[in-house]
């Protein structure tokens, strides 16, 4: 899919049509290549990023309620994007509206001009991955944020994580809440038939979980590595010639407690014997703590360099470097899976990258990136090179205009 | 409350799949209705309440102590099918292609809504699977009796509430015995393979089974 015209109409900051300036709203045209929005902070650039990103995944990435994507005093909002659909040979229109009702706010999406009553029908038919400087506290933050993060992903390669993930979920709770119980209420006999009961259901939707967080990893881990080293230049005369190399693990809480699984655990079969046995062992444990304390819900993405965890260490550079490695590894991971390369869609990517390191940023996107479009404060920061086809589109109070073209 | 029609509208909106505007328009029916079909239905209204109680053996709704079904010698009692709701028998009995007897929960297994065991007609079910005779005699060799029931099918909906009903189920049947199954889940018969969803597909493809 390659993205052509984008219009917004009351949605965010850009207006819709009114009596001085009728039409269907405010539009833009994206560069073959890249398209770089750039403008002060607040002028927008983000929430063009954001109409993306709706007609990719039908959500936002900055806020879960509806309201807060119509212009301020309107109730209804469009989003249209102009794509031209690589395997029809034909060019395809998504629409997205956001209408506020008298008791909700209703997202509807159209794919030209037909209604499409099925979010997961609209999912993904334009694929993009998307980079917002939140990403970083990925690697400092939580676990939690890196399993999101990892499920995130996911999510684009197989719907059907989603179904599992929320099965998981429910389970985690039916169990937690039989754990809470009081002794008096439940009989022991009926608490540990219970008890095996969603042990079952989560050794078995849990190892599925498991099984493939542990293969995106494994798949995205050399694709990882190589961008970050490219970035990320080992030759860089500033680092004293030290290598500093990139790595990624899966860290399944079931095989780092003390009692290990004997065998080994590589297969989906496996995983769910190892699970189970673990929430065998751990349920004393679990029901003095009132919870489980074991499975896919603690498990951790691990992010190294040169063997050390990242977030306890990197710089923010480093850090940013690392996460965008990522990004560039799961997009080529899409494009060997599915043949063609998602959009990516940049953030504010430049600022705290020494010029050195931004160069060589741009200089691996340029190689490895189809489309992507990127948000700036000063075009300046983005430095492309000679020979890349670029757009650029200042953005001012709701306003784009073509600044200028190569 | 000084309307009456107010009165009787906001009741009905109490019931499940009505909401204000048509308990409203219901109300306003039953105002415009002859006096013989207002009674007809106030008296089907209270008859309802007194009348129907729940069947002794498999706790469906009825109107005798023993349900029809139970009590028709016709129906292989070694088969129970166990339900979570009446309307879940009833879809059974439409199709007519079920011979054995019922068992309804009344309900699904979920702590997080507050129903766990107790809250369900577990124990009326284990009752019925118990052995008739009566207890083995002191110092005699423990010998296990055999229950009147050889299998149990368990109907309910394929989701998590469900399924963890069905697994408990089995986990609580299992010393006595009993074989317990599960009913099938996946596409659906004379339905159109490229309009499933995909956790019905995934579900169809793991539980598929080998031809002849």
């Amino acid at each position: 899919m390659e993205l052509r015209r984008l219009t917004l109409a009351d949605f965010r900051n850009f207006r819709g049509a009114t009596p001085e300036q009728p039409g269907p709203g405010v539009e833009l045209a994206f560069g073959e290549r890249f398209t770089v929005l750039w403008g002060h902070n607040g002028a927008g650039k983000t929430n063009v990023l954001e109409a993306l990103y709706l007609c990719s995944t039908l959500r936002s990435f900055r806020t879960t309620d509806a309201k807060a994507l119509l212009r301020r005093g309107q109730d209804h909002a469009r989003v249209e994007l102009e794509a031209f659909d690589d395997d029809l040979g034909l060019d395809t229109c998504l629409e997205v509206r956001i209408d506020r009702g008298a008791r909700s706010t209703r997202r509807s999406a159209r794919v030209d001009g037909k209604l499409v009553r099925s979010a997961t029908d609209f999912y993904g038919r334009v694929q993009a991955v998307l980079f917002t400087p939140e990403d970083l506290g990925i690697l400092r933050g939580s676990p939690g944020g890196r399993r999101q993060f990892l499920d995130r992903v996911l999510f684009a390669r197989q719907r059907a994580h989603i179904a599992d993930v929320q099965r998981y979920e429910k389970l985690l709770r039916s169990r937690n809440r039989v754990l809470k119980t009081d002794p008096a209420e439940l009989p022991r006999a009926e608490r540990t038939r219970m008890l095996d009961t969603y042990d079952h259901g989560l050794a078995e939707v849990g190892a599925q979980i498991w099984d493939r967080r542990q293969g995106l990893v494994e798949d995205l881990r050399e694709p990882f590595a190589a961008a970050f080293a490219h970035i990320h230049d080992r030759r860089d005369p500033g680092e004293g010639g030290a290598a500093l190399a990139a790595g990624l693990a899966y860290g399944a809480r079931v095989l780092t407690r003390e009692s290990q699984p004997a065998t080994a655990v590589e297969d989906l079969p496996g995983r769910q014997q190892a699970l189970a046995q673990a929430l065998r062992d751990t349920r004393r444990r679990d029901e003095a703590a009132g919870r489980t304390t074991v499975g896919p819900h603690l498990d951790d993405l691990h992010v190294r360099l040169d063997g050390v965890e990242a977030g306890d260490f990197a710089s923010q550079g480093q850090a940013r470097a690392l996460v965008l490695a990522f990004k560039i590894a799961e997009l080529r991971d899409a494009q060997q899976r599915h043949g063609r390369r998602p959009t990516l869609l940049l953030d504010d990517v430049s600022s705290e990258l020494d010029p050195r390191r931004s160069a060589r940023l741009f200089e691996t996107l340029a190689q490895e990136v189809g489309q992507c479009v990127l948000t700036t404060t000063d075009a300046r920061y983005i430095e492309l090179g000679a020979g890349v086809e670029r757009r650029d589109l200042q953005v001012r109070d709701g306003q784009i205009r073509v600044a200028s073209e190569s | 409350m000084a309307d009456p029609i107010r009165k009787l509208s906001s009741l009905l909106a109490r019931l499940p799949g009505i909401g204000e505007k048509s308990a409203l328009r219901l109300a306003l029916a039953i105002v415009r209705s002859n006096d013989d079909y207002c009674r007809a239905l106030s008296q089907a209204i209270s008859d309802v309440h007194q009348h129907m109680r729940l069947c002794s053996v498999c706790c469906d709704l009825t109107s005798t102590p023993v349900c029809e079904i139970c009590s028709d010698p016709r129906r292989d009692a070694g088969l129970i099918c166990v339900v979570s709701q009446p309307q879940d028998r009833m879809a059974f009995e439409r199709a007519g292609v079920f011979r054995g007897r019922y068992h309804v929960l009344h309900g699904v297994l979920d702590p997080l809504a507050g129903v766990g065991p107790n809250e369900l007609k577990v124990a009326s079910l284990l009752a019925r699977l118990q052995p008739k005779e009566g207890e083995p005699k002191e110092g005699e060799p423990k010998e296990r009796e055999k229950s009147p029931v050889r299998e149990v099918i368990v109907a309910t909906s394929p989701n998590v509430e469900g399924d963890a009903t069905a697994l408990y189920l089995a986990k609580l049947l299992e010393p006595l015995g009993v074989s317990v199954t599960r009913i099938a889940s996946g596409v659906a018969v004379g339905g159109e393979l490229e309009y499933a969803d995909m956790t019905t597909l995934h579900r169809a493809l793991e539980d598929r089974r080998s031809i002849s």
